[in-house]
Parts: structure tokens; sequence; C-alpha cells
């Protein structure tokens, strides 16, 4: 799982990841190209889950389908 | 080292901690045996391990059946080899796409603050979860 933080300042998304000792990476709003990893995935409300491939490819959206995709390819 | 050579090591350290490489060894005329870790092999030898003393073995001299365990043990090794070299090639290749560079400046909670973090394998799927604080 890839966290892409939409907090306007490090400091905040520190906090929040503290709060629960975040163990996944995460792409602070300072470094995230919005043009490839925020625009194309219309995110219009937090939190968002959206399953993707390698190369990007949206395959699902949506915490339970996201999820349950990823298990489907598993089995 | 090479990086074919690399890979071989690894793939070889991992048979050796998952304790598979360990067997009763037996002479071809089954006049002697012992016990011993796979340390290493190539097409007509075989190095054991017993106690501290590492020793090489022509595998001929080995019994038929631990001759055909060390040829079992060679197909894993070349298994797992090229699943990592397969792995290490996805992983390049995901790092060049669109995709990777927009994931290269990944961090990652350590202690109270974020470090620098960077993927180790490409997945086969990513979950983004888009969150804020506020």
């Amino acid at each position: 799982m890839i966290h892409i933080s939409l907090d306007q300042s490090s400091d905040a998304a520190l906090k929040w990841a503290e709060s629960f000792k975040q163990p996944w990476p995460i792409m602070l709003q300072e470094d995230t190209d919005q043009k490839k990893l925020v625009e194309p995935y219309k995110v219009r409300g937090v939190p968002a889950y959206i399953l993707v491939d390698r190369n990007g490819k949206e395959v699902a959206r949506g915490k339970a389908a996201a999820l349950a995709a990823a298990k489907k390819d598993e089995a | 080292m090479k990086k074919k050579n690399i890979i071989i090591v690894i793939a070889s350290l991992m048979l050796v901690a998952s304790g598979w490489w360990t067997r009763n060894w037996t002479s071809a005329d089954s006049a002697k045996t012992f016990q011993g870790d796979v340390v290493s092999l190539d097409d007509t030898s075989v190095t054991v391990k017993r106690g501290r003393k590492e020793l090489p073995f022509e595998r001929e001299l080995f019994a038929e059946n631990d001759q055909e365990g060390a040829k079992e043990e060679e197909t894993k090794v070349a298994t797992l080899a090229a699943k990592e070299k397969e792995k290490e090639k996805v992983a390049a290749e995901f790092a060049k796409s669109d995709f990777g560079k927009s994931l290269k400046k990944l961090q990652k909670l350590e202690d109270t603050k974020f470090v620098d973090h960077k993927l180790q394998e490409a997945p086969k799927y990513f979950l983004l979860y888009f969150s804020a604080s506020w």
C-alpha cells in the first residue's frame, strides 16, 4: 500500500502518520506529481482506495473492491 | 562478483536458510554415512559443511540417491535464481516507467520522522490510499 498524502504540510502528515505508527510508504504532497499521481485517478474525497497495476492503470476503486480484486488475483 | 553469481548466491542462501539442504550423505559403496549441510554445488562437485569444516566432494563419490538429491537441489537453486532475476528485471523496468518515476520520492515513518524509502520490488498491484489528516 502506498499512502498518497493530500495534507498541505509534511508536519501534518507526520503527526497523522505517527498517531498510528503508519507502516507503509507515503508520498508527501510536496513530492507528489499531481498530474501523474492524483489527477488521473479523479479522487473526489478522502479516504480513497484505488488498486492499480504496476503501470498505474486502475484495476478497482473503493476499499472493498480493491481488496477483493487483489485477493481474486492471488487465488 | 558478476550479477548472475550474486543471484545464485542469494538463491543458495535462501535455500540454506530454509534448512532444505541438510541431509544424510552416504558413500557410493554404502560404507560411510554422515550428516552435513550443502554449502555449494556445481555440475560435478558438492561442498558439504560438517561441523565447522567445509569439505568439497566429487558428486560421484556419493550414493546414487544423494547424487539425485544434489541434482534436485541444483534445480531448486536454478529456479530460485531465475525468479530473483525476473524480479530484478521487473523492478528495473518499473523504475523506468512513468508510474515508477512518480513514486520515486517515497518516504517512510521511522521513529518520529520520515526518511527516504526505495521500493525493493515492483509488486503486480499497488493499493493507493489517498488521505489527509483534515
